[in-house]
């Protein structure tokens, strides 16, 4: 009996465990998405008015590392 | 005759020479070195030397993650718009991959405060950048205000 409690401890530990996981994969996807749609349109305004690059490369880099923080923000909410 | 076609995979972006990205990050390490004794200083003293290494940690990391993205964004803007493309989202991955790792080695680390860690990792991040936002928004909004600084 005891056996099959431990075994089912360490079961619900494992399966805790990979949730998490998964918690943690399903969170970086929304901020890839984000991060795809980001610098598609950034591309595609580079493209078509090229002047205005470095203005867009300045809101793309802040864009992106703002979408990270989807991430992270996830990430802690996982491991914590 | 005509001139030859204008590729994706060969064309630099517009203004590549420029180290736009470079500019930014340094300025947001600038301003987190500023930061780092306070708030590990702070840290130090109200909740003692493991919240203080988590928090040096954790700065370390948010500084280097931006230092790294930048590198890489401003050589594949100076190859081409497709590589930006493939190195943002790929660069996106592999950070994040990289970060977790790391964290995930300092969770083993004993005399680091894990807690303290991933509050300083999210806090530092967002506060970096808000703060960064508003001399970004200030030299959009008048490019003649500030000079070369971004």
């Amino acid at each position: 009996m005891r056996n099959v409690v431990t075994l089912l401890a360490q079961t619900e530990g494992d399966v805790e465990g990979g949730l998490r996981a998964v918690g943690y994969g399903l969170a970086a996807i929304g901020p890839g998405i984000g991060i795809g749609y980001l610098v598609g349109n950034a591309v595609q305004a580079m493209a078509r008015q090229p002047e205005a690059a470095g203005m867009v490369r300045t809101t793309m880099f802040l864009g992106i590392a703002f979408a990270e923080a989807l991430a992270l923000i996830g990430f802690v909410v996982t491991f914590l | 005759m005509g001139a030859e076609p204008v590729s994706a995979l060969t064309t630099p972006v517009a203004g590549a020479e420029q180290r736009i990205e470079s500019s930014i990050a340094r300025h947001l390490a600038k301003h987190g070195l500023l930061v780092a004794p306070v708030v590990v200083g702070a840290l130090a003293l109200t909740m003692g030397a493991d919240a203080a290494y988590a928090a040096v940690l954790a700065l370390a990391i948010v500084i280097a993650n931006f230092l790294v993205n930048a590198a890489v964004l401003g050589w594949a803007a100076r190859v081409s718009t497709a590589v930006l493309m493939g190195v943002a989202l790929g660069g996106y991955v592999v950070r994040l991959a990289a970060i977790t790792g790391l964290a995930v080695a300092v969770r083993e680390l004993t005399g680091v405060d894990f807690t303290v860690f991933c509050v300083v990792l999210i806090a530092a991040h967002l506060g970096l950048l808000v703060w960064e936002l508003r001399s970004v928004s200030l030299s959009l909004a008048a490019p003649g205000l500030r000079g070369k600084e971004i």
